[in-house]
């Protein structure tokens, strides 16, 4: 049977894994194309800080934290691995291998083991301020997080929505007898909201009697995501006169039944 | 109000030892029927395949990550109200903030234990037994 010590072994067998990653991708990290590398060395340390997380090594975790946020910033773009940079990464490269020793021959790091290049990292973020509290506790950071857990339905399912901008405006070749029907199936997949633009409709003496003249604008709400509610607009209204927008980031308290 | 032994749980990491310490802390509250997946894509196909309870899923995968993971499973019709909880780590604040606006149930920060874990899972599904 696998015991807590035997996964703890296995993290630490991850962990040189990730840290050889780390190795070669800082010998490959060059300022003409960070990006792929940049993301494999983020993914390297995240992994460790993600097992140290697991295991309870809050040493580790706070110091990986620091050192993929620089990363984190490198394969975004943000900051250039310049040969001073990659310096100081390969400074934390140091740090973070020396913690992962220490945890697992279960040492306690000394007192501001890691405060030098911890430092040198923060300096590259921001200037030096520091991306996160690190008084806090991991669970603590989250405290003031708007978030109340969503309730699974009696049918074991959970009831979520997506808000998208809808906009109609009736064709102008031909009377649109397509309106109601394209309606009827937006409403079987989602609540819609709409509102008559009556600012873009013509006056009686410039309407043509063949047309009609309806502009409209407003939201579904929908379990749906875009490409799905795309692909049954493109097989449903061929006139193209319905707009499906942008999803719309709303408080989720506001896409309640 | 499930019943632990009956619950059929996702667990979704690319790390070997996170997903066997989660299947631990699971197997401590009673679940027995477990599956595991090394990143989004190969749960997504899990889940579209498995009758599920509920995902337990690590953000940060190889492929397709977590939150890619829980917009597949809410734009996917048949699975789409699937129960989901984020697992979460030091600095993912933001994560959580995107992660609720996609649809995710719960979220649980590492490290976390097993009244932590019933906790955050309970309050989706109801009282475990």
């Amino acid at each position: 049977m696998t015991t807590i010590d035997d996964l703890r072994q296995t993290f630490f067998e991850e962990s040189a894994e990730g840290l050889a990653a780390i190795n070669t991708g800082l010998g490959g990290l060059t300022e003409a194309s960070p990006g792929e590398t940049a993301n494999t060395i983020f993914r390297a340390i995240h992994s460790i800080k993600g097992g140290a997380g697991i295991f309870g090594f809050a040493g580790l975790v706070e110091f990986a934290h620091v050192f993929e946020t620089v990363l984190d910033q490198v394969r975004h773009g943000k900051i250039a691995p310049s040969p001073q940079v990659v310096a100081v990464l390969r400074q934390a490269e140091q740090t973070l291998a020396a913690l992962v020793t220490m945890a697992q021959s279960r040492e306690q790091a000394p007192a501001q083991f890691d405060a030098d290049s911890r430092a040198a990292l923060t300096q590259l973020v921001n200037g030096g301020a520091s991306a996160n509290d690190a008084t806090k506790s991991d669970a603590a950071e989250f405290d003031d997080i708007d978030f109340e857990p969503i309730r699974a339905n009696d049918d074991g399912a959970a009831t979520q929505a997506r808000r998208f901008n809808l906009a109609y405006r009736s064709p102008q070749a031909r009377y649109d007898d397509n309106f109601t029907v394209v309606l009827k199936v937006l409403r079987a997949v989602g609540r819609v909201q709409l509102q008559l633009d009556l600012d873009a409709i013509p006056t009686l003496e410039q309407c043509d009697p063949r047309r009609a003249y309806i502009v409209c604008n407003g939201t579904i709400d929908s379990d749906l995501a875009a490409p799905q509610l795309h692909d049954i607009l493109s097989a449903i209204d061929p006139s193209e006169a319905w707009r499906l927008g942008d999803e719309i980031t709303a408080p989720r308290d506001q896409y309640a039944q | 109000m499930p019943n632990a032994a009956a619950l059929k749980v996702l667990i979704v990491d690319d790390q070997y030892s996170v997903r066997q310490m989660t299947r631990l802390v699971l197997e401590k509250i009673g679940v027995r029927l477990i599956h595991e997946a090394e990143n989004g894509q190969e749960a997504f196909n899990t889940a579209v395949a498995q009758p599920l309870d509920i995902i337990i899923s690590d953000f940060n995968m190889p492929q397709m990550d977590g939150m890619g993971l829980l917009r597949a499973v809410r734009g996917h019709q048949a699975i789409r109200k699937l129960p989901f909880i984020l697992i979460t780590g030091r600095g993912d604040r933001e994560l959580v903030v995107k992660a609720a606006q996609a649809g995710v149930n719960n979220y649980v920060v590492k490290p976390f234990d097993e009244a932590t874990l019933r906790q955050k899972m309970e309050a989706v599904l109801g009282r475990i037994h």
